[in-house]
Parts: C-alpha cells; structure tokens; sequence
C-alpha cells in the first residue's frame, strides 16, 4: 500500500507497533480479488483472440481475466459512488473503452497492460445514462460514438480526438439516448421516464434533425428498449401491460402496443428483452420466464408474431462465425448439469462439433447470460468449429467451461459480503472421546476405566497412522489427487480444530443470497449454499443481512447451528436459513430455501439462555411490536426466565428512542414501553447505534495509576452509543453556508438515562465508531480545520467502585468521570474494529481500513485520552505516551504490507485459541484474512525459533563437560603419581 | 441494588438507520451552479520500466475522486467542484508526499504541502500538481542473523575470552622462563586443588543415600580422599 508524506516515522513506536518479517508475508495472511457481478463482457481480440476476457461489473470495476484459470490479469476499480457506474463498455482491437457516470468519464485503456490511453469528459451530468458505440465506416471501426444526457459526440478511438458533436434536443429532460447507426446518419431515440420518447436524426457529420415526441407514459429509465436493425421500428417492453410497445420511426405518431398474452407468451418478473437478431430479419430476442426465451418476428402488419420458443433454455447467443450464424443455447440437461447446444440458423441444423454437457452445481441457481467464444480448431484440417464458454449465473458466478468440463469459477458474490462470523472448527474424533468421558456423571469407576481405555488406545491408534502416514511418504497423497481432478474440491485435511484454534470456519451471508463457509486457513470455500429468496433488510439506504451463531461448537455431540436472518423476495416478511456452519448441512426447509416466518421482522436478538439442547433462542419483533420466539423449544426456557428483557428500537424517521420491556413469565407476551427519548429529528438525523459487543470482555477492572491507586472502570454493559448527524444553519453575518455538526449520546438502554452527550460543531460524517471495555473511539472530518480526526472518550467511576461484582443500571454509580481527547488522523478510512482476544488479558489494537488501501493496526495506546500534555514522573510511572496531536503512522504497522484493498466495507475481528492472537477479516471488493498480535507472540515461542541450534549447543555442553571432567581426573591422576 | 429485577445481561438492538452519503459535492454543485474544474499533474519516478504506472492511483480526498496515472506519469482528474482537497498517490511501493489543492470558485488553482497541524500556514507548492517519489515503504521487520563476527565481537563473549586467554597463555610464557617459579606455581596450583572441588555427582547421590544424619561424614571425607589423590 501506499503511504503519503502526512506518515511519521517515531522511533519510539516502532517498539509498540508488531510487523512481519519478510519471509513470513503469505504465510498467515491471504487475500483474494474479486470483481462483482458481472456487467459486460468481451473476449479479447488481440494479440490472440480469446486467450483473455474483459470485463466490466456493477460494482464499477474493470478488468482482464485470464480464460486459462480465471486469474485477474490486470484491475481497475472506480468510485464506489455514481461517479464510477460504468454505462458502457467497448473493445476493439487492443483498446477497450469505459464509458461511466453520464459520460462524465471516457477512459481508453491498453487492453493487454491496462495502462491508460487517453481520458476525455464529456459532461458533467452523471445522474443521466450514456450510450456508446463502435462506429463501422469503410469497414474500419476507429471511431466510437458516445452520447450523454445533452450531446452525441464522435471520438477517435486512437488518441480520443472530437471529430464531431451534435446537440440533442430536450437534454434537460431525457435520461439516456438509444442510438444506432445507419448509412447516411444516425437515429437516436431519447428516453424521459414516466413521459415520452423524442426520436431525432442525425447526419453523418452531427447534423440534428427536427426532433419528434411521441408521449409514452409506461416508460421508466431501466425499461429495456432496442431499435430493430434496419432503423426503422424501436421497441420496448412495458412491464405494466405485459405488452411490447412498438413505435416506427419513419412515421412517428404513437406506441402501438401487442399483448404477449394474446401471443400466448408468457411474462414474468424477470422478462425483457435480451437482443435483436438481425440473422433472421426483424427479430428479436424476448426473455418470458427465467427458463424461457421466444424469438419473435416483426409482421407486417406493425405486430409481431412468435417465431420459435427456446423451453427450457435459460440463456442464448447469437454469434457468427465462419460466414454462419449460429444461435447457442444453454438448458439444463440434468439435476446437476447443463448442455450447450449450437444451432445453425441459416440451415437450422444442430453443429454437434459444439454440443457440450458439463457439471454445474445446483447451489449456483440458473444460468443468466451466456458469452461463447466460437473458434476453428488449428489443429486438424476438418475445420471444425469448437466454442470456449463463459457464462454467468444467478448467485453472481462466472463459469468457464471448454471440452464438456467446467475449468475454473469465480464466486463473484465473495464482493457483497454483509455480514461475517467465525465459527470454531470441531474438536478431533478422540477429543471428543475424552469430553464424553467427563460428560456423563451416572457411570460406576470400571465403566470409565473401561472408556479410558478405549479413549487412550484409539488415540495411539491414530497416532500410530499418522507417523506410518510420514514414513511412507507422500504416496498416498499422489493417489488421491490424480483422482481429484474431476471432482469440485479437491479433498483436503479434515475439518477438525487446531492445536492452538486458530483455524476457523469464516461463515458469510452475501447480498445476493449465497452463504458461505471459508477456511480461515487457506481461504478455501468449505461449503456454499444459495437461497435465491433471500434478499437483505433494506433500512434507510444500508444493506443488512443478520448472522446468529446459535450453538457453538462446543456442545458435543450436538452440532453447531448458525442462523440466518434476512427477508424474503417473493413476501417480504422475515426469512430464516438454519445451517451447521462446519458441514454446510441446511437445517430448515428444503435445498435452497429458507423459513418464512409469516411477519415482517422489525428487531431481533439471540437470548443468552440456552435450551436443553444448548440451543439459544431467537426473539423476533414483529412490525406490530409483537415478540415471537424462535425455535418453539425456546419457548419454555424463555418463560422460566426470572429476570426481564429490555429492548429499545430506534425510529430514524422521526428521532425517537423507545425502550421496551419484556417480561417472560407473563401469559401473553407483550412489550411494554418504559421510556422514550426525543433525539431532535428536526435538527439532525440518527445515523448510527453502537453496543458492545458480547464476546467482548474485560480482565482488568480498573487502571493503576502512577501513585499506586486504582481508577476503576465504568463498566456499564447496558450502554449504547448513538449518534446523530445535522446541519445547523449559521447567522446571516457568517455567509459560509451550512456548517455540519455531528452528536455522539452515551444512553443507558435499559433505563433510558444519558449517560454523556457531547457535539462536534464544524464536523461532519461518516462517523465511524468503535465501542468496547469503557472506551468509545470514533472519527470524523473536521471542516474547520479540513482533516479527518479521530475522538476517544474513556469512562471511568473513579477512586472507588461502586459495585463489585454486578452493574445494576438500576442503581447506578454516580456519573462516570469522562476524559476524552482528539487526535489528528492523516488518512480517511473505509471502516475500523477493534481486536478481540479470548481472555481479554492482550491489549487492544484497532484494525483501520484506510482510504490509501492499507489496513492499519494501531495501539489502544495511542489512543489513549490520558496521555499527558507536560509528562511528570507520575505519569512516567503510569506509562502513558506524552501527547502529541497527530498519530504517527508507520508502514510497518501496516498488515496487508503491499497488497493494497480498496473499497472496504467492513472489519471483523474474533478471538482466537491463544490469547495473545486476534483473526482479522477485511471484506470489500477483495476479501483479506490475517492475524494480529497486539502485544506480541507472549504465550508461545516464535515460529523462527532456532530448536536444532538450541538442542545442539545443549548438546555439545553435556558431552564437553563429561569429556573435560574425565580429562581432569586423568591428569589429577597422574600428578599424584609423579 | 435491592431491586426485584435484579441485573440485566442483555441489551438488544439493531442498526435501523441509515448511513447518509454526506453530500458535500451536491452541496457545492448547488451554490457554484455546477462548475466542476479538474486537476492535473505528473508524478515522477525515477524506476526504468513502467509497472509503477499501471498500480497507482490518484486519491482525491481519500477516493472521492479518483484519476489514474498515464504511462508519461501525467494525470487528470475530470469533475472537481471548487473546494479544498487533498490529493495523494497511492502506490504500494513508492511512497509519495500528499498535496492539498484550492480551488476557488472561479477555478483558480493553488496548491501548497498539507500541514495538518496549522492548516492555515501556506506553503506554496507548483501547479500543475508535481509528485516525488520520497523513498520504498518498508512493511517488514529484518530478521536477525545469526553472524560469527557478531558472536565474537558481543562485550559478554570478549569478558570471557580475554581471562581465557590470560590464563591459558601466561602460565606457559612463565613455564619456560624459570624452573623454580614453575615448581612455585605448582605448589600454587596444588593448594588450589586441595580445596573441596564441586562435589562430584556420585558422591551427592552417595551422601543423600546415605541418609540425612551423616552429611558432617561426607564433607569431611572428601579431604581425605582429594590428599589421597596427590
């Protein structure tokens, strides 16, 4: 990654700070790329065809793909805002051309290096879409047309040169431009959503003719539309009518609408239309059901007319080659197979040269868009047409497939990660044994002495193999991976826990509806599973997915349960996916679906109490602020439950903070409401609540300060931070517009009670917050002074502690003391957490994703609002660093050294085996998995450690000092005898 | 602390709100009715082959707006409002020295070196935007060696070879000088070894066998048997 000037190099850190040695770089650490869904695809043409694809994906990234192994050869990636949405996407020859934002952006780029050609901008509206295309004269294609809102312009491919540009008409209005060429001009067909269409002509040297408008009320921004080849008849389909809104373009009047019901055509919500098919004359392309796609003719009669119906086929493709079109088809050919099929349209023969049947797993849902690649083999003389084949599929998949064998996939959904936990991996077959030993309490002496026996045979059984397995060698290996090839995985070491469980299962619900299960170690998929109902929460603009671990691996021999929560597309109530997060096995419901709950779920939490079978139950919310439990067998522990649960739900519209309780042993489970607080919607607007986290815990109650006294810690776990983002409108005098102030409230979430509120004037947002132990740490922007700060505030009671052993928020301690400073932070970051450990003992580091692409971990230390401005000997006692404004930031704290990541969405940290290590996961659009050290490897030896030298200098002490004492004897000895 | 509801293990709650995209460009594009400006630059380093080009990016603010590096090192980036910024390089194995840039309203340019800690200090720095490569980031600690010249040259190991040495080397230079120093030194030598040497480790086996009431025995025995021996 790379580090600007602002990062200071102190001496005096480099002690604090934990770096890797250069060999130890991959060792512990991984990181994958990813692009996103795809959006456009072309294969490339240049230096030879098809040995690479391009692409371009909806998370405004571009890129070259290797088509061997599905490598990314070069990447780019854009702003994650509107400023990066790629519009369109051209290649010819060794350029490939990003048209983005509006065309507010042309980028040509080297399609081989992905070096940057040439840059052009072409407006400044991004909110409207653009259109672009290769403009074919005198069969030479080295223009490229781009439109934007206002204005068609013609661009040398070569250098980007303006050879031309044409104002179009009603640009205020129009949101894109359908274009096409003809021989003596161009006609272009605007699109005003929700108003009408204006069709225009254009000559070939950008002259406009007179512009026409035909109303055309259905017609929406993403509607897809196609002008038919010969330029004369523009098409749509209105999802409303279920009906293709044809308008022709030489006698512009009006729509002429056919009802595909009529056609006997079938709709759905996924239906539009794919393309025109120019090889068979007026024709075009209609996606019906997901499974289905018509071909329907243009009659003349200004209607059309159902030329053939593909059943059963998900996608297809038009492509020429060799002088004959030929149309692909991809169908299902099996429970877990698919079969391509090529059809030559001229002679409306099958080729079977290009028939194919490959495996494809059913967790990728169906196949969506097909890319072939058709080319004439080189190496026999029978010319015969063979086609490598890139296709997408329903989860965000691309598939690679040549030779009827599937080589390579890229799981692209791995970039729309929402939420992650990591799960511990079983323990081995004989730990097992051994829990099982102390588990039952019912058993006589002989009968544990019987299974001791047992317990402690079968571990030398094992122990036995596993050194026969490093005598042989790799043999045996060798056979098994020559069998491998076929298969998806290739089988790798058993799922079982680690000495030290720092191997994991990473555990990632996706947007798109795909689960997966990641290796921590190798960053392998263990198990996937896609359930294409599922679809986030969608709360005021974020994406949320909820993950629950409902049972850990701890309980043998009951199996782990996760939870997923989310909503469901078809009703949009509440969707549940249980599944053992180790195997992958759903739980509920059948393959690739999930648990309606029949409500649409408002809140949800997991109880602290576990079920018989160490199952902890769900609460759920439902919109009418009804609490349900789930699964039933929660029920009864939840009525047992003494104690009351207090809830708060937090009403973004109007500001509001409700608290809620709930009481268990009531007949009816209901919510009563005890407070609410105003939080001012008028003013600003609630952008953030933040908890503690469970697994989060404290070792030390307080700190030792320099004379030996104890500052004890405010522990409250009840505590939440909220915070609130507003604009104040300053006095007429100070003319500077708006200023932003942000608020950050400490809330008591049982009793309702600030804790603490506190107002940054002359800052805004994003406020990112971290909250954990008694500290809340948070950073901002700051306008005044332009630069990016970040804020602690610690809590403590003071000299004495209150209560001891439990916080009652009940019966408060007196209101905690609050020390608090800021600190300047020379980067903008993406997102930050802080590390967990299993005891709490290690000291905390934060875990930065910053702007730059580095992921930073930086001590609690430095964040510290203790640190003292004039440094006395009492607070060199206390060990505290002196104040200094900026935190320094060193390239060695840096833990993804020079694999910089981009984007990041989200941190996630979680307690390994050992207490002196931390797991990291960094996701975005690539995903990076390392561990950290906050104070060091203290609990174990160095993995450098030297045994050999160590055990051979010992060694060679021994035998000297029995040689030198024998030696000393003798000559004792023999001065005795002289 | 009495209360009948006694403590409280969980607090539940859920993130029901949003993250507001801060809308500072649009902000801007209101009052300055939508002038965008663009900045340029070129970023200069001293390596032969291309590769730096292809994996730098130009930060604008942090991302916010982004250009990308041409093969000559020059840069643009399209679509600026007027404001104030901070434009870095990020490349993963060149370190660069960030730059803020003004733009006024008009689209005049200013750009000077970024000083966090007094923002109001101007230091002038050249427009179109100039970048140096200052140095390779250095993400690794260097692993100690093990090294023969480090060994023998560590103060502890020379305190131990020099007495050595001292007494290893001395007593053979005085050997061949004189014969009666040398009978001297071995009657030196004699009352040295005459005196209880470290135990042996048979005779510590011997003497715990032998139980805890006579050790006074062991320790005098070992006299006589080391005057034996001479």
């Amino acid at each position: 990654m790379a580090v600007t000037g602002s990062i200071v190099f102190l001496a005096i850190f480099v002690g604090c700070s934990y770096a890797l040695f250069a060999d130890q770089a991959g060792l512990f650490d991984w990181k994958q790329d990813y692009v996103g869904k795809v959006k456009f695809l072309h294969w490339e043409q240049l230096p030879s065809a098809g040995k690479k694809v391009l692409l371009a994906s909806e998370k405004n990234v571009i890129a070259s793909v290797n088509a061997h192994d599905g490598s990314i050869v070069w990447r780019k990636i854009f702003e994650s805002d509107r400023r990066g949405r790629i519009d369109a996407f051209l290649h010819h020859g060794n350029a490939v051309v990003s048209v983005q934002a509006g065309g507010q952006f042309v980028r040509s780029w080297h399609a081989g290096s992905g070096s940057l050609n040439w840059e052009k901008s072409l407006t400044t509206d991004s909110a409207s879409w653009a259109s672009a295309f290769l403009l074919e004269r005198e069969g030479k294609r080295d223009r490229i047309i781009v439109t934007t809102s206002s204005t068609m312009h013609c661009l040398k491919l070569s250098d980007g040169l303006e050879e031309w540009r044409a104002e179009l008409p009603n640009s205020d209005t129009v949101n894109r431009w359908f274009v096409q060429g003809q021989s003596d001009g161009f006609v272009a067909v605007g699109v005003t959503a929700g108003q009408r269409v204006t069709v225009v002509s254009v000559g070939v040297e950008g002259k406009v003719k007179q512009p026409k408008n035909v109303p055309a009320p259905w017609i929406a921004l993403d509607t897809s539309c196609v002008i038919m080849e010969d330029s004369k008849h523009f098409v749509c389909y209105s999802a409303q009518t279920s009906s293709l809104q044809l308008l022709s373009l030489e006698a512009v009047s009006v729509f002429i609408p056919t009802d595909l019901k009529e056609l006997g055509v079938a709709t759905s919500n996924d239906s539009q239309i794919e393309a025109v098919v120019p090889e068979l004359g007026s024709t075009i392309m209609f996606r019906s059901l997901e499974n289905q796609l018509v071909l329907m003719s243009l009659t003349s009669q200004q209607a059309f007319s159902v030329h053939k119906v593909l059943d059963k086929t998900y996608t297809a493709q038009v492509t020429k080659h060799a002088e004959k079109s030929i149309l692909l088809t991809l169908a299902q050919a099996g429970p877990e197979s698919l079969k391509l099929t090529g059809v030559d349209f001229t002679a409306g023969t099958e080729i079977e040269d290009l028939s194919q049947t490959f495996p494809f797993a059913h967790y990728h849902g169906h196949p969506t868009k097909l890319y072939p690649f058709v080319f004439t083999k080189k190496k026999d003389s029978s010319n015969k047409p063979a086609c490598k084949l890139i296709f997408s599929s329903q989860d965000y998949s691309l598939h690679f497939v040549q030779k009827n064998k599937a080589q390579w996939r890229r799981e692209e959904s791995l970039s729309y990660i929402l939420t992650v936990q990591m799960v511990d991996l079983p323990v081995s077959e004989n730990q097992a044994k051994f829990e099982d030993e102390f588990g039952t309490k019912e058993e006589d002496i002989f009968a544990m002495f019987i299974k001791r026996l047992k317990a402690q045979f079968s571990q030398l059984k094992v122990f036995t193999m596993g050194l026969m397995d490093r005598v042989m060698g790799h043999t045996h290996h060798y056979t098994v991976s020559s069998d491998a090839i076929e298969e998806e995985e290739p089988e790798e070491e058993d799922l079982v826990r680690d000495d030290f469980n720092l191997h994991k299962i990473i555990v990632v619900a996706t947007a798109s509806g795909k689960i997966y299960g990641i290796r921590s170690h190798t960053g392998k998929i263990a198990w996937q599973q896609f359930v294409p109902d599922l679809v986030p929460f969608q709360r005021y603009g974020q994406l949320k997915l909820l993950l629950l671990v409902q049972r850990t691996t701890a309980h043998f021999p009951h199996a782990p349960q996760c939870t997923v929560l989310g909503v469901s597309k078809q009703t949009g109530n509440g969707l549940l996916i249980s599944f053992n997060p180790v195997t992958g096995a759903l739980l509920s419901g059948r393959q690739g679906q999930g648990h309606d709950l029949g409500f649409k779920v408002v809140q949800a939490e997991m109880l602290a109490e576990m079920d018989a079978e160490f199952l902890k139950g769900l609460i759920l919310i439902d919109d009418h602020n009804k609490p349900h439990i789930y699964p039933e067998s929660s029920q009864s522990v939840f009525k047992a439950l003494t104690m009351q649960l207090f809830f708060h739900l937090m009403n973004s519209e109007t500001g509001i903070m409700t608290g809620y309780r709930l009481t268990p042993s009531a007949s009816e489970l209901s919510l009563d409401e005890i407070w609410t607080l105003d939080l001012q919607k008028s003013q600003q607007t609630i952008t953030g609540v933040y908890g503690k986290r469970a697994i989060d815990l404290v070792h030390s109650q307080g700190r030792v300060l320099g004379d030996r006294s104890v500052l004890y810690k405010y522990l409250n776990p009840n505590l939440v931070a909220v915070v609130a983002e507003g604009e104040e409108i300053l006095s007429s005098s100070n003319n500077k517009g708006p200023s932003a102030f942000f608020s950050l409230y400490l809330i008591d979430g049982v009793t309702g009670h600030i804790v603490h509120h506190q107002t940054h004037k002359r800052s805004r947002g994003p406020v990112k917050v971290i909250h954990s132990e008694n500290w809340v740490v948070y950073t901002y922007f700051n306008e005044k002074y332009r630069r990016n700060e970040v804020g602690v505030l610690e809590l403590y009671e003071g000299r004495q502690q209150s209560n001891s052993t439990a916080f009652s928020s009940f019966s408060p301690p007196p209101p905690p003391l609050v020390m608090r400073q800021a600190y300047i932070f020379p980067e903008p970051i993406y997102a930050m957490a802080s590390t967990v450990t299993e005891k709490g003992i290690t000291s905390k580091n934060i875990i930065l994703a910053l702007k730059i692409g580095g992921v930073l971990s930086l001590p609690k230390a430095l964040l510290d609002p203790r640190r003292p401005v004039m440094p006395t000997q009492e607070t060199m006692e206390e060990g505290t660093i002196p104040y200094v404004p900026e935190i320094p930031l060193s390239t060695e704290a840096l833990v993804n050294y020079n694999r910089s990541i981009f984007n990041v969405d989200g941190v996630f940290t979680s307690p390994a085996g050992l207490e002196s290590t931390s797991l990291v996961f960094v996701h975005g659009i690539d995903i990076f998995y390392t561990r950290v050290m906050p104070s060091r490897m203290f609990d174990v030896l160095k993995e450098d450690f030297d045994y050999l030298f160590i055990g051979s200098v010992l060694g060679v002490m021994i035998l000297v000092s029995f040689i030198t004492q024998k030696l000393a004897a003798r000559k004792a000895l023999n001065r005795a005898w002289k | 602390m009495e209360e009948p509801i006694q403590f409280l293990q969980f607090i539940l709650c859920m993130f029901l709100f949003n993250w507001n995209s801060f809308a500072c460009g649009s902000d801007v594009d209101d009052i300055n009715d939508r002038a965008e400006f663009k900045i340029e630059g070129k970023v200069f380093v001293a390596a032969k082959d291309k590769e730096w080009t292809l994996n730098s990016r130009v930060l604008v603010d942090g991302g916010e707006y982004l250009g990308f590096v041409r093969s000559d090192g020059t840069f643009v980036v399209h679509g600026v409002p007027s404001g104030s910024y901070i434009v870095e390089i990020a490349n993963p194995n060149v370190l660069f020295e960030a730059l803020r840039v003004d733009i006024t309203s008009k689209g005049k340019m200013r750009a000077r070196r970024v000083n966090f800690l007094q923002p109001n200090q101007v230091k002038q720095a050249s427009y179109p935007l100039e970048f140096r490569e200052r140095g390779k980031p250095n993400y690794f600690h260097k692993r100690e060696q093990w090294r023969i010249t480090d060994f023998l040259f560590n103060p502890m190991v020379l305190t131990m070879v020099v007495p050595l040495l001292l007494i290893m080397v001395l007593p053979k230079l005085m050997n061949a000088a004189d014969a009666d120093t040398q009978k001297e030194m071995q009657n030196q030598m004699n009352a040295l070894n005459s005196r209880p040497n470290v135990p042996d480790a048979s005779e510590i086996l011997s003497s715990f066998f032998s139980g805890g009431s006579q050790p006074k025995k062991a320790v005098k025995a070992k006299p006589v048997s080391a005057s034996k021996r001479k």
